[in-house]
């Protein structure tokens, strides 16, 4: 009952309202200020059509507002929880997915992930792994940084070539 | 049963008894593992080379996909990985591995009156109960194939007296052999297909693989429901694409090709081939 009007945040539902609607709008950004509450959401443009095949399949996808069309499309909702400045891009390395498959960021669903943002890694060290026709592929680190985005979830899938992670060398 | 190992049978097993290239130039023998996958990967991480093998007697943490457990008590299952370093492949082909590994292991324990067939992508079956599974996992760096392990659990010495809730779902050799199995040739055999096949598909023997895989796949034609990481699907399992995935027709026509999930052939459809509906 009435949450947001306790505490003055936005329920789940009425952010997936929000998201519905930016998809059937040519509406590209919204900002929502309720209280201490800020939501930012904002749609990525849309990158290049994705080369490979998108398996379709017949359940309802699982949580959040995945687009039918294609997962690379990222209409993930930026959200900021505090100061929602500017999505500014984060400089640094863009670790890719090597093929096409769904990525896990722990070892198993009972471990804890392999990385977080802010850890610093190393080259050689698991960022995560996408598993493809039953097999698990570690994604190793190629440089000494920082963890500054995770831009994947668990069990998500994957397109060759999209950005999983964004490593801010030191 | 007196196990080969309790005499000093495994441990006297000379790599030079195998006529291989790669697979097997050095095999490390261990009564009681973890799992002999995670065993290897930190002989990979460490820069060993390929074609070192682990054998296990027993293992007591060996996983399968996602952290699900196989263990197996000692004497019960021939439990061996695999380290090669096929770096001439492209991450994306590595589902090679998965099918060089369920073919070569189906070719090395199939006898004369005991057909070896394979459910979708790499799980080892005789008549449809599981015989043993296969696991193989990567390193891909700097979008190179670094190493992968190619583990391989199979149901050896194994009644299903002693574990009866997976009767209906489980089988090993002795089981339907209807007497206990030595596992030294079965290594060796292992090894040697592993091996050969290997060194085809160096060569480039790609389409040769495949269709020893497709032939083996006892999934196509039949009626299966497939948990996808996405959700379920149901459908009829028609083919497989080149890439190794799973053709599925669904009720309404539609076709899926599936790369990920957990399939489970209907039990309505065993050896029928009813219309679904």
């Amino acid at each position: 009952m009435g949450d947001h009007e306790r505490n003055g945040v936005l329920l789940t539902d009425e952010v997936r309202e929000l998201v519905a609607l930016m998809k059937d709008s040519d509406i590209a950004e919204v900002l929502i200020e309720r209280g201490d509450a800020k939501l930012h959401l904002k749609r990525t443009t849309p990158a290049a059509p994705a080369p490979v095949t998108v398996p379709v399949y017949s359940a309802p996808p699982m949580a959040g507002v995945q687009p039918v069309v294609a997962p690379a499309v990222a209409a993930a909702p930026v959200v900021a929880p505090q100061d929602a400045e500017e999505a500014q891009p984060v400089s640094g390395l863009a670790v890719t997915a090597p093929m096409v498959g769904t990525f896990y960021g722990s070892p198993s669903p009972k471990d804890p992930p392999y990385v977080r943002v802010g850890d610093e890694v190393r080259p050689g060290d698991v960022l995560g792994i996408i598993e493809a026709m039953k097999i698990m592929n570690e994604i190793e680190c190629e440089v000494h940084g920082r963890v500054a985005q995770v831009l994947v979830q668990s069990s998500q899938p994957v397109e060759y070539g999209q950005t999983l992670m964004v490593i801010e060398p030191l | 049963m007196v196990d080969e190992l309790d005499q000093g049978g495994w441990a006297h097993f000379a790599p030079s008894e195998l006529q291989t290239k790669v697979v097997g130039q050095t095999i490390r023998f261990f009564p009681t593992v973890g799992s002999t996958n995670d065993l290897l990967k930190d002989e990979a991480r460490a820069g060993a080379a390929e074609g070192l093998v682990f054998v296990a007697d027993e293992q007591v943490a060996g996983r399968g996909r996602r952290g699900r457990s196989w263990t197996a008590p000692a004497g019960s299952s021939l439990l061996v990985s695999v380290l090669l370093r096929p770096t001439w492949l492209q991450p994306h082909d590595g589902f090679l591995l998965t099918i060089l590994a369920a073919v070569a292991a189906a070719e090395a324990l199939e006898t004369p009156g005991l057909h070896v067939d394979l459910k979708w992508p790499n799980d080892l079956q005789i008549a449809g109960r599981k015989l043993g599974g296969i696991l193989v996992e990567t390193e891909i760096s700097a979008d190179r194939l670094v190493w992968a392990v190619l583990g391989c659990g199979i149901n050896v010495n194994w009644h299903p007296s002693v574990m009866p809730e997976l009767a209906s779902t489980a089988t090993s050799l002795s089981a339907q052999l209807g007497h206990p199995v030595a596992r030294r040739p079965l290594l060796h055999a292992l090894l040697t297909t592993l091996d050969t096949r290997y060194a085809a598909l160096r060569s480039g023997a790609q389409s040769a693989l495949l269709a020893a895989w497709r032939d083996r796949l006892s999934t196509l034609g039949q009626l299966v429901r497939v948990e996808t990481p996405q959700g379920l699907l149901h459908g009829r399992a028609e083919d497989v694409t080149a890439a190794g995935g799973l053709v599925i027709r669904d009720q309404a026509g539609e076709r899926h090709v599936v790369t990920a999930g957990d399939v489970t052939v209907r039990p309505d459809t065993l050896g029928g081939n009813a219309l679904d509906k």
